[in-house]
């Protein structure tokens, strides 16, 4: 009878479990008193709990991986260093401003929480990009391509004429378009391009070079020229990575693939609701 | 043993179906459950690539990114609970903001409100809608010692000479085009500026002749204004050129149509109960709230868990000082 009843209080005790939640080991201690106030950090922690950590859960796991898979180089920290001389050439005197604007206290911070990573994760994006090269370019459809863009269809008709007559895009294009996007200039095209989808149906049809036979009217009004000049992705392969690997939708596809393959698990049930609520749903392990 | 199963199988049986059913009911409940996981004694929030992420760790990037403004916000609530006077008036009035602001999410959003509400609490470290009224109690302590701080003559007398505040009335006789009135147009202003002339009281001829239907409920009543009030600059000077309680203006014309102005009070008493008073003197004195909440917190005694903190939190307290204020 008592082991009855035992096994009687032990399912009464599982049906009353819940989630798991996990805990500070010091959750007692003071981060701050006032009068006979004690502000603990368990409270700052709950307090902090209570707005959107999602974020802040990825990039930990992201910089776990990061770490993991690719080594604080004296490269990685050259490419870092470009990268903030682009930024500081950008913003001239407001780089300052515009550091703290992005949440950073000083330049080496902004180097070792934003540039490096983004050095990592190119590195990473080039592996990913080469091992899943097939899925990459049927999915992306990149093309090195001109493009010119008018707002008078007579003025294209006449270029487009020009250069089925020989003549240059690239010359043509500069010399006959105020168009700061696309004015003749050899570039990297690929599915997430902001280029009208009219181009890009064309661009993913092509399987070869070609020259648009007509102008191309867009839905916004305005006219184009398309000159495709190398439709096949290893023929280009640097210049492909390098402009793909700028692609939000690509980078969390790799991200989301790192996670699974790094098995991430949650153990905690706010992390897992906060990644759940905070649109990151998509890192999240199954349950 | 064997006997006694025999002699009473029946109940037995009970027994068995019954603890099979609690065990049963015990692994449904369980079974979708979040697990946890401790490694060494500590609770881990995360593991990736065989890397586990304790509470500790987590706590410590939250708190490195946006610890200093959550431990501020807790810090002046502490304040406020020592030195406020958490009245019958403010815990009745802060339910009732925090079941009509529960009320106009319902309105709103329908049966999803509770998740938009807790989206918006999120940013004041409010993370149940049963604890909404504690913010609102937090909030009107503070717009009290705010209000007995402005009051005090060094920053109210600075007010004075700075904006000069006034509660002034008016009434407006709308036109279609100022320059030009219609008959119809006319005719009410000359009926009104009759009635002034005979003495006539304001506040009557407001409610029955003012175009400006925002004020007419109120008798024509303004409320206060002063020199950062955002009237159309013809009504905000003849406002202000006001000097005695009161006193009528001339007919202003602006681009609404023809109004005459009553400077009401210039009384601190009746200014500080009006309800711009507040905004407008945190807009002259933009670091009073921060001063305020740390003299006070100095006045209890202060003490940090460490010296990096305090420096980080010193650090934030001087740059909510750094600003300057509207003159």
């Amino acid at each position: 009878m008592k082991k009855i009843l035992i096994l009687l209080s032990l399912g009464l005790v599982l049906a009353g479990c819940a989630d798991a939640t996990a805990k500070l080991s010091t959750p007692n201690t003071p981060v701050l008193e006032i009068g006979d106030t004690v502000i603990t950090q368990d409270q700052v922690f709950q307090y902090l709990l209570s707005g959107d950590t999602s974020s802040v859960i990825i990039n930990m796991a992201k910089n776990v991986i990061r770490n993991a898979q690719v080594e604080i180089t004296d490269e990685i920290k050259e490419l870092a260093a470009a990268d903030l001389k682009v930024m500081k050439d950008i913003l001239l005197e407001d780089f300052e401003l515009g550091l703290k604007q992005l949440g950073f206290s000083s330049e080496e911070e902004y180097v070792e929480r934003a540039l490096i990573p983004l050095a990592q994760q190119n590195v990473m994006m080039k592996k990913y990009i080469e091992e899943n090269l097939d899925f990459v370019t049927a999915t992306y459809f990149p093309r090195r391509a001109r493009i010119i863009e008018f707002t008078v269809e007579a003025d294209a008709k006449e270029v487009l004429e020009d250069i089925k007559a020989g003549g240059s895009t690239e010359t043509l294009g500069k010399e006959n378009t105020t168009s700061l996007d696309f004015f003749g200039q050899l570039a990297t095209y690929h599915r997430d391009s902001t280029i009208p989808n009219s181009l890009k149906t064309i661009l993913k049809d092509a399987n070869a070079p070609l020259l648009t036979q007509e102008v191309v009217k867009d839905e916004n009004g305005k006219f184009y020229i398309v000159e495709v000049i190398e439709a096949v992705p290893s023929r280009f392969q640097e210049e492909m990575i390098k402009s793909l690997s700028a692609v939000s939708s690509l980078i969390d596809t790799m991200w989301v693939a790192e996670f699974k393959e790094a098995n991430f698990a949650i153990y905690d049930i706010k992390a897992y609701n906060a990644i759940k609520d905070g649109n990151q749903s998509k890192f999240l392990p199954s349950r | 043993m064997i006997n006694f199963i025999k002699k009473n199988w029946f109940i037995v049986l009970i027994g068995i179906l019954f603890v099979g059913a609690t065990v049963f009911f015990a692994l449904e409940q369980t079974k979708d459950l979040l697990p946890g996981k401790t490694v060494d004694g500590k609770d881990i929030v995360f593991e990736i690539n065989g890397q586990s992420i304790t509470a500790d760790e987590y706590y410590l990037e939250l708190e490195r990114q946006f610890g200093i403004q959550a431990v501020y916000q807790l810090f002046e609530r502490a304040v406020l609970a020592q030195v406020g006077d958490r009245t019958d008036d403010i815990i009745t009035d802060a339910r009732l903001q925090a079941e009509s602001t529960v009320a106009s999410f319902k309105d709103y959003y329908g049966d999803e409100y509770e998740t938009f509400l807790l989206e918006a609490l999120k940013g004041v470290g409010i993370s149940k809608i049963s604890d909404l009224h504690l913010f609102f109690e937090s909030a009107l302590m503070l717009e009290d010692i705010l209000t007995e701080y402005f009051s005090e003559d060094a920053q109210y007398n600075k007010f004075v000479e700075v904006r000069k505040p006034r509660i002034v009335s008016h009434i407006l006789v709308r036109m279609t085009n100022p320059n030009s009135p219609t008959e119809a147009e006319q005719t009410k202003l000359d009926t009104v500026k009759a009635a002034i002339e005979n003495g006539d009281d304001f506040a009557e001829l407001a409610k029955e002749y003012s175009d400006d239907t925002g004020s007419v409920p109120q008798n024509g009543k303004l409320g206060l204004v002063d020199s950062t009030t955002q009237f159309v600059p013809e009504f905000l000077a003849a406002s202000l050129a006001l000097t005695e309680e009161g006193q009528l203006s001339s007919w202003v014309k602006t681009t609404y149509g023809y109004h005459i102005i009553r400077l009401d009070s210039l009384s601190k008493s009746e200014i500080i109960k009006e309800e711009q008073f507040l905004s407008s003197m945190v807009s002259l004195f933009p670091n009073a709230q921060q001063t305020l909440i740390w003299n006070k917190a100095s006045d209890l005694g202060i003490k940090f868990g460490n010296a990096e903190f305090e420096a980080r939190f010193m650090e934030y307290i001087n740059s909510l000082n750094s600003e300057e204020g509207d003159e």
